[in-house]
C-alpha cells in the first residue's frame, strides 16, 4: 500500500484532533463535577461558619442580660432576656439547610432548658434568696449552660470532618480527571510520533533516490534513469526528471554534431585565407576536405575555358604525367564535358552524387603496403549562377553518412567563393604589371618638375631676408614701450606713496586735534573755574592770570580748529553738499553776526543783494557761510573807521576767471569791501597762503592765525568758484568770491521759498484759553496748520497743554512772558526765521535754558545742534518722530534719577567734570571705558550720560547702540562731549540717542553746564528761579544741611561715628538709634526730623521692617528715608524701595554720594513743602 | 509658646502635689478610724471549722481566699465548704470588712458575675450563728464565722493571724 503524502498528513492531523477533543471533553466533565462539589461547600459550610459566632454572641447576651437584671435587682429586666431567647430561635430557624433539622431541634431544646432554669434562679436571686437550695439550683443552671454552649459549638460550629470529606472528594475527582487527560495526551503523542516517523521515512527514501538521479544528470550522465518505485508525489517527480534527462541527451547530441560542422567550416575558412593562386587553393581545399570527412582519395575538377572539366588537384591520386604541369591550359589527361561521366553528370545535376559500394576494380586506394577499393564515392559539384564551375570527387572507406553530406553541402558556397576569388586575383596580377610600366614614365616627368621648383625656392629665400629686417625693427620699438611702461609705473608708485603720506598726515592731524582738544578742554574748564574765583581765595592778579590762561587756550583751540579745517580741505576729505540756498540768507546771516560787531567799532555795515540775481543758488550753505564769516571777520578786524559792506551781484564784465568753467552770466560775486588798512601790492599774492599775515614783521596788532583766507580760498575752490583780491594800502580792500549759480530746479525752489502768507494769530484750537496760571505748557511755533494740529493732539494725549503760534516774534514774546516747558520751533516762519528766534531766545537770560526742538524741511541738523537745540526734526516727520521730539521736551514721568555718569577716557578731564557737577550739587560718577559704563548703567540708575566719543575700548556710537539694546528702562539723557569733529553721517546717527552734541571748544563747558541744568530741571521739576541760577558762589550742599535734623539708625558704632561727624560737619543735627524699634521711638519724639539714614542689618527690628512701620504713620509718609546696606546685590535696591526707602546707598558709604543724595532728597522735600504752601 | 507650656506644666505639678497631700491626709484619718473600730469589734467575730480540721490558726488572706472560693481545698485535701451568714446580719458586715476587705455589695456583685458566667456558686447563707455552727459541725471541711456571743460548741474555733 503506498498512499500519497496528502493522505498521510491528513491522518496525522485527524489523530491529533481526536486526542485533543477527548482531553477537552474529559476536562469539561470533571470541571462540572468539581463545580457541583464547591457549590455544596458554599451552600452548607459557609453559612454555618457565619452562624456559629452569631449564636454564641446572642447566647452571651442572653446570659449577661440576666446577670445585669440580677445586679440591678429588677425583675422586669428579665423580660428582655426572653426577647434575646426568641432571637436565638429565629437565628436557628433562619439557618435552613446549613443545620441538620435534628441538631437544630436539640439546640433549641437546650437553650430553652437553660433559659427556664436561669430565669428561675434570677428571680429568686432578685427576691433575695440565698439558701442552700438556691445554691443547688445555681449549680444545675450552670450545668445546663455548659450543655447549651456545647450544643451551639457542636451544631453550628466549624465541622472539620465534613469539610475535609468534601475537599477529599473534590481532590479525588480532580486527580481522576488529570489521569484521564494524561492518558489521552500520551496516547495522542505516541500515535502522532509514529505516523510522523512513517511519513518522513518514506519521504526521505524517495528524496535520496531523486537527489542521486539529479546529481547524475548534472554531471551529464544520462545513461541511467531514476528508478520509479512509488506512485506518490515523489514518483511523479522522478518520471518528470527522466523525461527531462531524455530531452537533455537529445539536445547534447545535436550540439555535438553542429559543433563538428562548425569546426569544419572554420578550419576550411582558415585554410583558404590569404592570397593564393587557384591551384594552391584547390589543393588545400581538397586536402582539408579529405581529412575532415575521412576520404582516402580525392580530386578536384575545374571548368576550363572550353567548358570541360580538368583535374585541378588530387589527393592520394593516380599521379600526373610530366605533361600535366598546367591542367587548365593543356586540357590533357582525363577531362569531362558537362554530363560526361559521373563528374559531368554531377556538374550537370548540381547535386551531390553518392555511389555506394563501387564494383571491385573500379578504383583502388593504394598505400605502400596494400590497396583496397573504397566503400563509397562522393561527387560534389560547385555551382554559381546556375552553372557548375568545379566538381570534387572523394573516395571513402565507409558509407557516406548524413553528417558528411550535410558538411559538404554547407561548405559548397565557401569553396565556390574561394575558387572565384583566386581566379580574379590571377587576373588582377596581369593588370598590375601594366600599371607599373606607366608609373616609370611618370617618374621621368616628375624629375623635370623638381628642377623648376628649386628655382622658385631661391626667390622665396630672398623675400624671407627682407622680412627679418622688419622684425628686428619692431623689436626695438617694443623695448622702448616697455621702458615707457616702467617709467609710468614708477610715477604711479610715487603718486600712491604721496597719497599715503597725505592720508597719514590727515590721520595724524585728526588724531592730534582730538588729543590736543581733550587736555586743552580740561585746561579751559579749570582756568575758567579759577577765573570765576568761587572760593574767593585768589588775588585779583591770580584771577587775571587765570583769565589769560583761558584766553590763550581759546586762541590755541581756534588755531587747532582752523588747521584741521585746512588740512581736511587740502586732503580732499571735506564733505560738501549742494542744496538750494536763498541769497537773502547770506545777507541776513551777515547782518546778524557782523552788524553788532561793526556797531561796536563804530563802523557802517551794509549787506545787500543786487537786483537781477536769482533768488536761490545751489551751493553748500555752511561752507559759504564760513567763507563770508572769514572775509567779513577780516574786514571788520582790519578796519578802524569807515564802512564794511557785503554785496551780492553779477561779476563785472571785465573779470577774467582763472577757472574756465565759470561763466559770467551764471556766476554770483560775493563782494566784501572795507575801508581798512589795505594790503600792499607785494603782499597781495601771499595773503591766501597759510600762516601769512601782511604785517608779520613786528607788532601783531591784529591777532589771528592767518589761516582764514587760506580756508576761504580752498572752500571756494571746493564749491567750484574762486577768490580774487583788489586792494590799495591805506584805502581798503575788496575781496570777491565768485561762485557758480548751479541749477536750481523749480521743485527745489518750491521747497525752499516761503510763499505762505504771514499769520500771527493761529487758527489752531490750542490750549491758551484753558491754560491755568501755574500750568506747564509746550510752545509750538509752526505756521503749517496740519502739522501744528497733529502736535497739539500728541501733546494733549500726554496730559500737557500746548499753545500754537505761527509767528516767530510772538513766540519770543510769549516765551519771555511765561516760560514754557519747551519749544517746538519751525525754521521757516513768515516773519523772522527759526534761527533768529533761537538766537533771540538764547540772548535773553530768562529764556536761555528753555529746551528748543527744531523742525525743518531743510536738513541741516548740525546747525540746530550747534545753536544748542535739544533736537532737530526733518519734515515730513512720522508721528513717532513727532512724539519723540515732544518726549525730549517734556520731563521724564517718574523714577528719573538725578545721577550723572561721565564717560571720559582722560582721567583728568573726567575728574574735572565730576567736580564741576558736584559743585552744582549734582551726583556724578566717572568711568573711563565703554565696558565700565555699560556695567555701571546696568547696575545703577542714571538720569544723564555725558559721553566722550573716543573711548579706548569701544566707539562711543557703538556704546550708545549697545546701551539702547540692553537697557530695559528708559535711556538716560545723553550728552555727547567730544573733541572730535563729526561728519554729517555721525551727527545724524548720534541724534538718534543723544540730546545734545557739544564739541570740546572754548564755549563747551558753558554749553555742557546748560545741558546739565536743563536735565536737572527736567528731573526735579522744581525750584522756580533755579533754572537760571548760575553757581554764583552759593555752596548748595552746605546750606541744605544747616538746621536740618537727621536720624541715623545704625548699630555699628564706627559707622555711626563717621557719618555723624560728616553730617555735623555740614551743620546738621544728628540723632542716633541702635535698632529699628528705637528709630521709630526717636521719630515719635522728634517729628521734626528732616531725613532718615536707615541701616538694613540691625538687631531686634531690621531696616525693612522699620521702614514699613514708619511708612504706615501718616506723619512720615513723605519723610526721606535713605537705606544703607552692605549688600551690594542685584535686587537689593528693589527690596529697599519696596520696603519704603526713598533711596539706597551701599556701604562703605562714599561721603560725597551721601551728601549729594541727602541734598537731593532734603531739597526735594523742601521744594514740595514750598509747592504745597502755594 | 514654649514658655507658656512650661508654665502650664509647672502648675500641673503643683496641683498634683496638692492632691497628693489631700489623699495622704484622708488615708491617715481613715487608718486611725479603722484601727479604732478593729479594736472595738475584735472580740465580736469568731471563725469556726469542723472539729476534725487540724488547723488552729488561719491567716486573713487564706480565709478571704476560702470564702471567695479562690482556694477550694484544705492542706489535707479535704474540700473546703465555706458557709456565709445573711447579708443583713451585723457579723456578716464585720466579716466582710475585716476579713474580705470589701463591702457586702461588692461581694454580692462578685458572686453574681461568677454565677452567670457559670464558674462558681457562692457559699450558702444561713439564718443565724446557730445555723452556722450546726452546719459546720455536720459537714466535713466546713468553715464559718459567728459573733462573739455565740456558743460554738461542737466546732473548733481558730484564730486569725
Amino acid at each position: 500500500l503506498q498512499p500519497s503524502f496528502r493522505v498521510k498528513l491528513l491522518l496525522i492531523v485527524g489523530a491529533t484532533a481526536l486526542a485533543l477533543s477527548a482531553v477537552v471533553i474529559g476536562s469539561a466533565a470533571s470541571g462540572v463535577r468539581q463545580g457541583r462539589d464547591l457549590a455544596s461547600v458554599e451552600r452548607r459550610m459557609v453559612p454555618r461558619l457565619l452562624l456559629g459566632p452569631q449564636l454564641e454572641a446572642e447566647f452571651e447576651r442572653l446570659r449577661r442580660g440576666m446577670q445585669d437584671a440580677v445586679a440591678a435587682q429588677d425583675a422586669n429586666a428579665l423580660d428582655e432576656s426572653r426577647v434575646t431567647r426568641t432571637r436565638l430561635f429565629e437565628l436557628i430557624a433562619s439557618a435552613g439547610d446549613a443545620l441538620d433539622p435534628h441538631d437544630a431541634a436539640l439546640l433549641r431544646w437546650r437553650i430553652q432548658d437553660y433559659w427556664d432554669k436561669a430565669s428561675g434562679v434570677s428571680q429568686r436571686l432578685i427576691g433575695g434568696e440565698s439558701g442552700e437550695s438556691l445554691v443547688a439550683e445555681m449549680t444545675q443552671m450552670q450545668e445546663l449552660q455548659r450543655a447549651a454552649v456545647l450544643a451551639i459549638r457542636k451544631t453550628a460550629g466549624f465541622n472539620r470532618e465534613e469539610l475535609s470529606a468534601t475537599f477529599a472528594s473534590i481532590h479525588a475527582a480532580n486527580e481522576s480527571a488529570n489521569e484521564f487527560r494524561l492518558a489521552i495526551g500520551l496516547g495522542g503523542l505516541v500515535l502522532g510520533l509514529g505516523l510522523s516517523l512513517w511519513v518522513s521515512r518514506s519521504m526521505l527514501r524517495g528524496l535520496a533516490e531523486l537527489s542521486a538521479g539529479f546529481s547524475r544528470f548534472a554531471t551529464g550522465d544520462f545513461s541511467r534513469q531514476i528508478e520509479v518505485t512509488s506512485e506518490d508525489e515523489l514518483g511523479h517527480v522522478a518520471r518528470e526528471a527522466n523525461q527531462m534527462a531524455a530531452n537533455l541527451k537529445r539536445l547534447d547530441e545535436h550540439r555535438e554534431r553542429s559543433d563538428w560542422l562548425r569546426e569544419g567550416q572554420a578550419g576550411l575558412s582558415d585554410e583558404l585565407r590569404g592570397e593564393l593562386d587557384p591551384a594552391a587553393v584547390a589543393t588545400r581545399a581538397l586536402w582539408f576536405l579529405a581529412y575532415k570527412v575521412g576520404a582516402r582519395i580525392g580530386a578536384i575538377y575545374a571548368k576550363g575555358d572550353d567548358g570541360r572539366f580538368y583535374v585541378a588537384a588530387e589527393y592520394a591520386g593516380r599521379g600526373k604525367g610530366p605533361e600535366a604541369e598546367d591542367t587548365f591550359a593543356s586540357g590533357a589527361t582525363p577531362s569531362f564535358a558537362l554530363g560526361e561521366g559521373l563528374v559531368g553528370q554531377a556538374a550537370a545535376q548540381e547535386e551531390i552524387l553518392v555511389m555506394d559500394d563501387p564494383p571491385p576494380g573500379y578504383l583502388t586506394i593504394r598505400s605502400g603496403l596494400g590497396e583496397s577499393a573504397p566503400r563509397a564515392i562522393v561527387l560534389v559539384p560547385l555551382a554559381r549562377a546556375g552553372a557548375a564551375t568545379s566538381v570534387i570527387e572523394l573516395g571513402l572507406f565507409r558509407e557516406c553518412t548524413d553528417q558528411t553530406r550535410e558538411f559538404l553541402t554547407s561548405v559548397k558556397l565557401m569553396l565556390m567563393t574561394a575558387f572565384e576569388a583566386a581566379r580574379s586575383q590571377a587576373a588582377l596580377r596581369g593588370l598590375l604589371a601594366q600599371s607599373q610600366e606607366l608609373a616609370t614614365r611618370l617618374a621621368a616627368q616628375e624629375q623635370e618638375l623638381r628642377l623648376n621648383n628649386q628655382e622658385l625656392q631661391v626667390q622665396q629665400e630672398e623675400l624671407r631676408k627682407a622680412n627679418e629686417e622688419l622684425e628686428s625693427q619692431r623689436h626695438v620699438l617694443s623695448e622702448k614701450n616697455t621702458e615707457l611702461d616702467e617709467a609710468r609705473r614708477r610715477v604711479q608708485q610715487k603718486a600712491d606713496e604721496l597719497e599715503k603720506v597725505s592720508s597719514y598726515k590727515s590721520q595724524f592731524l585728526a588724531n592730534m586735534s582730538h588729543e590736543l582738544r581733550t587736555p586743552l578742554n580740561s585746561m579751559l574748564l579749570l582756568s575758567h573755574l579759577l577765573a570765576e574765583n568761587d572760593a574767593g581765595n585768589l588775588t585779583p592778579k591770580q584771577v587775571e592770570h587765570s583769565k589769560t590762561i583761558h584766553g590763550a587756550g581759546k586762541d590755541l583751540l581756534a588755531l587747532i580748529n582752523q588747521v584741521l579745517d585746512l588740512s581736511k580741505i587740502e586732503a580732499g576729505k571735506e564733505e560738501y553738499e549742494l542744496e538750494p540756498v536763498p541769497l537773502e540768507h547770506f545777507v541776513l546771516q551777515a547782518r546778524r553776526v557782523f552788524a553788532p560787531l561793526a556797531e561796536e567799532k563804530h563802523l557802517r555795515f551794509t549787506a545787500e543783494v543786487a537786483p537781477g540775481l536769482p533768488a536761490m543758488i545751489r551751493t553748500d550753505r555752511l561752507r559759504m557761510d564760513r567763507i563770508l564769516v572769514n572775509l567779513l571777520g577780516n574786514a571788520v578786524k582790519f578796519t578802524d573807521h569807515g564802512s564794511v559792506s557785503l554785496r551780492i551781484e553779477r561779476p563785472k564784465s571785465d573779470v577774467r576767471f582763472q577757472r574756465s568753467d565759470l561763466l559770467p552770466e551764471e556766476t554770483v560775486a560775493f563782494v566784501v569791501e572795507d575801508s581798512g588798512i589795505g594790503i600792499p601790492l607785494d603782499a597781495q599774492s601771499r595773503v591766501f597762503a597759510p600762516f601769512e599775515q601782511v604785517e608779520s614783521r613786528s607788532d601783531r596788532r591784529y591777532a589771528g592765525t592767518g589761516l582764514g583766507l587760506a580756508i576761504a580760498r580752498e572752500s571756494a575752490a571746493l564749491l567750484g568758484g574762486e577768490m580774487s583780491l583788489a586792494s590799495t594800502p591805506g584805502r581798503g580792500s575788496t575781496f570777491t568770491c565768485y561762485l557758480p549759480e548751479g541749477r536750481v530746479s523749480t521743485a527745489d525752489a518750491g521747497a525752499g521759498q516761503s510763499s505762505r502768507p504771514v499769520r500771527t494769530a493761529s487758527r489752531i484750537d490750542d490750549d491758551r484759553a484753558v491754560l491755568g496760571p501755574e500750568e506747564p505748557y509746550l510752545l509750538i511755533v509752526e505756521d503749517d496748520d496740519v502739522l501744528a494740529a497733529q502736535l497739539v493732539d500728541i501733546i494733549r494725549s500726554r496730559k500737557l497743554r500746548a499753545i500754537v503760534t505761527g509767528s516767530g516774534r510772538e513766540a519770543v514774546q510769549r516765551a519771555s512772558e511765561r516760560r514754557p516747558l519747551g519749544i517746538l520751533l519751525d525754521v521757516k516762519l513768515p516773519d523772522i526765521d527759526g534761527w533768529e528766534v533761537m538766537e533771540r531766545l538764547r540772548r535773553s537770560p530768562a529764556t536761555r535754558s528753555i529746551p528748543v526742538h527744531f523742525m525743518s524741511g531743510v536738513d541741516t541738523p548740525e546747525r540746530g545742534i550747534a545753536m544748542g537745540a535739544v533736537g532737530y526734526l526733518t519734515k515730513p516727520a512720522t508721528r513717532a518722530e513727532l512724539t519723540g521730539a515732544i518726549m525730549t521736551l517734556t520731563p521724564p514721568s517718574q523714577g528719573g534719577s538725578q545721577r550723572i555718569l561721565v564717560v571720559e577716557d582722560s582721567v583728568g578731564q573726567g575728574e574735572v567734570l565730576v567736580e564741576i557737577l558736584r559743585g552744582q550739587g549734582l551726583d556724578a560718577d566717572h568711568v573711563g571705558t565703554g565696558c565700565a559704563a555699560l556695567a555701571r548703567l546696568q547696575s545703577a540708575s542714571y538720569g544723564c550720560l555725558i559721553l566722550d566719543l573716543g573711548l579706548p575700548d569701544m566707539d562711543g556710537l557703538g556704546l550708545l547702540e549697545t546701551l539702547a539694546q540692553r537697557i530695559e528702562t528708559t535711556m538716560p539723557r545723553v550728552v555727547v562731549h567730544t573733541g572730535r569733529a563729526l561728519t554729517r553721517k555721525e551727527t545724524r546717527q548720534l541724534e538718534l540717542y543723544a540730546e545734545a552734541v557739544i564739541l570740546k571748544d572754548g564755549s563747551s563747558e558753558a554749553r555742557l553746564l546748560e545741558e546739565i541744568h536743563s536735565f536737572v530741571r527736567h528731573v526735579t521739576e522744581t525750584l522756580p528761579g533755579a533754572q537760571n541760577s548760575k553757581p554764583d558762589g552759593e555752596k548748595v550742599v552746605d546750606r541744605s544741611l544747616v538746621g536740618k535734623t537727621i536720624l541715623l539708625a545704625e548699630d555699628d558704632m564706627r559707622t555711626v561715628y563717621a557719618i555723624s561727624a560728616l553730617l555735623r560737619g555740614k551743620g546738621a543735627e544728628v540723632l542716633v538709634a541702635d535698632t529699628g524699634r528705637e528709630a521709630l521711638e526717636v521719630l515719635n519724639h522728634h517729628p521734626d526730623v528732616g531725613g532718615v539714614l536707615m541701616d538694613i542689618m540691625m538687631p531686634e527690628m531690621n531696616g525693612y521692617e522699620a521702614m514699613r512701620q514708619l511708612r504706615q504713620d501718616d506723619r512720615f509718609r513723605a519723610l526721606p528715608v535713605i537705606a544703607l546696606t552692605a549688600k551690594a546685590m542685584m535686587g537689593e535696591r528693589e527690596r529697599c524701595l519696596e520696603a519704603g526707602a526713598s533711596d539706597y546707598l551701599t556701604k562703605p558709604v562714599d561721603s560725597e554720594r551721601l551728601l549729594a543724595t541727602l541734598h537731593l532728597w532734603l531739597g526735594k522735600r523742601e521744594a514740595d513743602g514750598i509747592g504745597s504752601r502755594h | 509658646m514654649s514658655v507658656r507650656s512650661r508654665r502650664m506644666h509647672v502648675r500641673h505639678r503643683c496641683q498634683a502635689g496638692r492632691r497628693f497631700v489631700i489623699v495622704a491626709w484622708t488615708c491617715l484619718a481613715l487608718a486611725l478610724r479603722l484601727t479604732a473600730a478593729y479594736a472595738d469589734q475584735d472580740l465580736a467575730l469568731r471563725i469556726v471549722v469542723d472539729p476534725e480540721n487540724p488547723a488552729t490558726e488561719l491567716s486573713r488572706d487564706d480565709l478571704a481566699d476560702v470564702f471567695l472560693k479562690s482556694s477550694t481545698r484544705w492542706p489535707d485535701g479535704t474540700a473546703v465548704r465555706p458557709v456565709d451568714q445573711k447579708s443583713e446580719s451585723a457579723v456578716r458586715k464585720t466579716f466582710s470588712e475585716r476579713i474580705l476587705k470589701r463591702t457586702i455589695a461588692a461581694v454580692r456583685s462578685y458572686w453574681q458575675q461568677r454565677i452567670f458566667s457559670g464558674r462558681d456558686v457562692p457559699p450558702p447563707e444561713l439564718e443565724s450563728d446557730d445555723a452556722v455552727i450546726r452546719y459546720v459541725r455536720e459537714h466535713r471541711g466546713a468553715v464559718g464565722y459567728v459573733s462573739g456571743a455565740a456558743n460554738a460548741g461542737g466546732t473548733k474555733v481558730v484564730s486569725v493571724k
